[in-house]
């Protein structure tokens, strides 16, 4: 009785949140499983690369293998961030890899087919995913039909269009600067070394970008008077994100220099990070997957916002077609089968919430990875297809779980 | 004080005379007062009174059939033929759940669809200084702007959607009950938000039942009851009860500067002022005692009558929020042949509390006995309830569902369906509606229907059920099918606003079945808004606030003085 009473409030951002105890040691600690609690989806990663590696017996990190997990998972990675935006504001897309399929059979009959040249059908491919994206969005924001319909509809319509493109064949040899998107590195600028030099300096410099940026908005935080991680914390963690990023660039600079697939990704990640967490576009992305009525009540101009969304989940669709075909050096019918649902789960064990409101691009990352790192893991172990689709369902079943169990446990919403 | 009201001196709004009625038939009369910019005009008044239909017809939701509404001296009608238009003037309605988005901070919470952005890219660090000022103003510092949305109480939710309309550039700002379902602490934080608006330069108008709060956000104000002016007040002086309803003295608003701090202190020093404002509330109160049933009936015969029904300690949370109490230690009695009346307002948990006794369900952490004709109610599950004598009729929607059948939501729970079911089939061509009361089930057509919205408020609908019959047809077909059912008659009928929406011949046939099924032996608990409706119908009456039973009278004359004593201890703090 006086428990329900003397609830509400209790914990309320006015209130101010209670510390268990005052002593520096315990708030350390506190902040400390706070961090792991928060970063949970890296420790993740860190452990299913763990597992993998000593499963495969150091395969799994070899130069030749960290390369190709970044190409043969970047289609997937540009995919889950377009996806996680989608399901942020709290709709599904299901067509995108019936898009990327489309968008890869038109991308041949420019390149290939009627031999435009390379960048010129790269451009005209990337308006027409974004138009694609423009038809659901128009269907999605205007009409009012869920995203789950139009989506699914579209999921139909788009690899039927991309039988009727591609005319029941393949197309295939594409030129090489279409095909350096999906296999392409950037190596041997300061001449064929062991150590790839321009590799090991891009990961130095973003090192450095890292510790800076990291220094700064800690010192903003310590200027408004805000409680800051211990500085012990704070530096381990650097060092191990530091020490990761070297060994990868080492990896990568042994073995053929940056893939153009990663460049990609790189600038994709930085865009659409500040997009999502500094542009009005992207806060209002939030909004809506938060509380739609409020967004509406508040000006926001929410069908304009949905349509945009799709418009650019068709970009990245589109973007993602052309990595893959690129890759594979051929346009077939059935590109892109099954993409949506790794996409999918991609941002879901990145933490995206079902409701929509909560989510990030780096969760959706790292969902991504985790994915990618499970494939690639099961399939250097031999495993058959068919149990690589359960442990996948598995994992992402797992780890949707752990993440309600998490909310659950801290009070909630 | 006259001379700071000059025109042109300050914005000011004036309704004239105005009338308007919603889909639901509620609506004004003739309303007429004014208001200034940096000033709060209250409305007190409670369900059907017009209370949220003022704001609406402000807010560009209604139109007005006659009167004037000037802005600055301009006729509001030539320009706002629409919500948007009004919008479009800085005017905005404020009701129900205030607006949070969870996941963003509350400096996004206070600049959302406003926030300044420099080549569409946020300065974080500007609009945290922006929104601390911005909820300083309505009296929130403490709140840290960074935390996220979800992290605020329920008071600091709704002031954290006043600091937006500043943030916003609001000019006139409509707020209908913002005191529904707050703790008084919770109550402080409002009010203060209200007042910080004001003090910010905006016209702010606020509807509300709760007399205190309204009285001490409030400059100056008007009753209303039923839909006329029944009384105004200004801060500081004594309240004006007024004999004629159109003729409100919007001059009187002159005087609202003369001491309004002061006033704000009203509460507990005056408490004939909240006395005589109750007073105006209930002025439109007719009470009709029909047929059959004079006052004091079973008063004469009630020693030796054993209980019906007997409620102890009752206390049940929020179904979906276990923090938030709904009904609080709630203790009452029923006798057998007695009709007993729980008057209370939308949020006092009245309704949840018969629903709560009819599936426990209704209701999370439930604590409390309830007898039976003296026996211990053990039910765990409507069909439970009924197979020991206790049947429910509800027309109202309620505000979450306790089940779904076949998809449709109904808050009957499929436990119920064994009784509407012949060989485990619901047969769609039965007629459910008369099958259900023999089943013990009132109020049937929400099982099949959709959810409509009954009551008033401004944005309701004319209230009829989704299978086409009018308002108040179940509950009419569930009492006759208890009082003529197959021998078992319940021992104990809970009723959920019976007559919610229904026009007045089927109400006053609903009262009559009351009537008879109580002289036929059972008890009575008839929950309602219409305090006409309960000194119309019951023997006894228990008032409710804040989910807590907060007095007890017999309904003995027929006078509007017994209207006010059981309206004053709904919506008056108490006095300590």
């Amino acid at each position: 009785m006086s428990d329900l009473e003397t609830k509400p409030g209790a914990d309320t951002a006015a209130g101010g949140r209670v510390e268990p105890a005052d002593n520096r040691f315990t708030r350390a600690l506190s902040h400390v499983i706070s961090d792991l609690g928060k970063n949970g989806i890296f420790i993740a990663l860190i452990l299913v690369v763990v597992v993998f590696e000593i499963l495969t017996n150091g395969v799994l990190l070899r130069p030749q293998n960290v390369s190709n997990l970044i190409v043969q998972n970047g289609y997937i990675l540009i995919l889950a961030i377009g996806m996680v935006m989608v399901i942020v504001a709290g709709h599904i897309d299901l067509s995108v890899g019936s898009v990327a399929a489309f968008v890869g059979a038109v991308s041949g009959v420019f390149a290939v087919n009627m031999g435009m040249p390379a960048w010129l059908a790269v451009v005209l491919s990337l308006l027409i995913g974004a138009l694609v994206g423009a038809w659901q969005g128009f269907w999605i924001a205007y009409v009012g039909i869920p995203a789950f319909i139009v989506t699914l509809a579209g999921m139909l319509i788009f690899r039927g269009l991309t039988l009727v493109v591609l005319g029941n064949q393949n197309i295939g040899s594409f030129p090489d600067f279409y095909r350096a998107l999906g296999n392409g590195f950037i190596t041997d600028v300061f001449g064929a070394l062991d150590i790839d030099p321009l590799t090991m300096g891009v990961a130095i410099i973003a090192i450095v970008a890292l510790i800076v940026q990291s220094v700064r908005t800690r010192r903003g935080r310590q200027s408004y008077g805000q409680e800051v991680e211990p500085a012990a914390w704070f530096v381990g963690k650097l060092v191990l994100v530091s020490a990761v990023v070297l060994l990868f660039a080492y990896a990568l600079a042994t073995f053929k220099g940056i893939p153009v697939t990663l460049i990609v990704l790189a600038v994709l990640i930085l865009i659409y990070g500040v997009i999502m967490n500094r542009s009005v576009f992207g806060r209002h992305i939030y909004a809506i997957g938060g509380n739609l009525h409020a967004a509406e009540l508040s000006g926001i101009k929410t069908r304009n916002v949905t349509f945009w969304l799709f418009v650019n989940m068709g970009f990245l669709a589109g973007l993602a077609g052309l990595v893959f075909t690129a890759r594979l050096n051929l346009a077939g019918p059935k590109a892109g089968d099954g993409f949506e649902l790794e996409a999918i789960s991609a941002a879901f064990i990145g933490g995206a919430a079902v409701t929509g409101g909560v989510g990030t691009i780096g969760g959706a990352i790292v969902g991504g990875l985790i994915i990618g790192v499970l494939n690639n893991g099961m399939s250097i172990m031999g495993i058959g297809i068919e149990w690589q689709q359960a442990v996948k369902g598995l994992v992402l079943l797992l780890a949707v779980a752990f993440d309600v169990y998490n909310k659950r446990r801290s009070g909630g919403r | 004080m006259t001379d700071e009201r000059m025109p042109g001196a300050r914005a000011t709004l004036e309704l004239d005379h105005v009338s308007a009625r919603s889909g639901a038939g509620t609506g004004i009369r003739s309303l007429s007062f004014g208001v200034g910019a940096g000033r709060v005009h209250g409305i007190l008044g409670g369900p059907r009174s017009g209370a949220s239909e003022a704001l609406a017809v402000i807010g560009g939701y209604l139109r007005p059939e006659a009167g004037r509404i000037e802005l600055d001296g301009a006729d509001l009608a030539l320009t706002v033929a629409r919500r948007e238009d009004a919008e479009a003037l800085g005017i905005v309605v404020l009701r129900g759940e205030p607006a949070i988005v969870p996941g963003l901070s509350v400096a996004e919470n206070v600049t959302l669809g406003n926030e300044r952005p420099v080549a569409g890219l946020i300065r974080f660090g500007r609009m945290f200084e922006r929104a601390a000022e911005e909820l300083a103003r309505v009296g929130l510092e403490s709140v840290d702007v960074r935390a996220r949305g979800s992290s605020l109480g329920r008071a600091e939710r709704q002031v954290v959607g006043f600091a937006r309309m500043l943030a916003s550039g609001r000019k006139i700002v409509l707020i209908d009950e913002p005191f529904r379902d707050l703790e008084p602490s919770e109550t402080d934080v409002v009010v203060r938000g209200i007042v910080g608006l004001a003090a910010a330069g905006l016209i702010v108008v606020v509807a509300s039942a709760r007399v205190e709060p309204l009285l001490r956000a409030a400059d100056a104000g008007t009753v209303l009851a039923g839909g006329d002016a029944s009384g105004t007040w200004v801060a500081g002086a004594p309240a004006d009860a007024l004999g004629d309803a159109g003729a409100a003295p919007v001059d009187a608003l002159g005087d609202a500067g003369a001491a309004p701090v002061d006033a704000r202190q009203i509460s507990g020093e005056a408490p004939g002022e909240a006395g005589r404002l109750v007073e105006a509330m209930v002025a439109d109160v007719v009470v009709d005692r029909g047929e059959g049933r004079p006052f004091g009936t079973v008063q004469a015969g009630a020693a030796g009558r054993e209980p019906a029904l007997e409620v102890r300690g009752w206390t049940a949370a929020h179904p979906l929020d276990p923090g938030r109490a709904v009904v609080r230690d709630a203790s009452l009695t029923v006798s057998a042949g007695e009709i007993v009346g729980l008057a209370g307002l939308e949020g006092s948990g009245a309704g949840e509390l018969l629903l709560g006794l009819f599936e426990k369900t209704a209701g999370s952490r439930v604590q409390g006995d309830v007898r039976l004709a003296g026996v211990p109610l053990t039910a765990r599950n409507p069909t439970e309830s009924i197979a020991a004598g206790l049947v429910l009729a509800t027309e109202r929607t309620t505000t979450y569902d306790l089940g779904l059948i076949g998809g449709v939501p109904s808050r009957i729970s499929p436990g119920m369906l064994g009784r509407l079911a012949r060989l485990g089939v619901i047969d769609r061509d039965r007629s459910y509606p008369e099958a259900a009361p023999v089943a013990g089930l009132g109020g049937i057509a929400a099982l099949f229907a959709g959810r409509g919205r009954g009551g008033g408020g401004a944005a309701a609908a004319p209230s009829a059920s989704a299978t086409g019959e009018p308002a108040g047809t179940s509950i009419r077909n569930a009492l006759a099918g208890w009082l003529d059912g197959d021998g078992t008659r319940p021992t104990a009928v809970l009723l959920d606003h019976p007559t919610a929406g229904a026009a007045d011949a089927l109400a006053q046939e609903i009262h009559g079945l009351i009537r008879r099924l109580a002289d036929a032996g059972a008890g009575i608990l008839i929950a309602s808004d219409d305090l006409g409706e309960i000194l119309g119908v019951a023997d006894r009456a228990y008032a409710m606030r804040d989910g807590r039973i907060t007095a007890e009278l017999p309904v003995s004359r027929p006078a509007t003085t017994t209207a006010a004593e059981l309206m004053a201890p709904m919506v008056l703090a108490d006095r300590r």
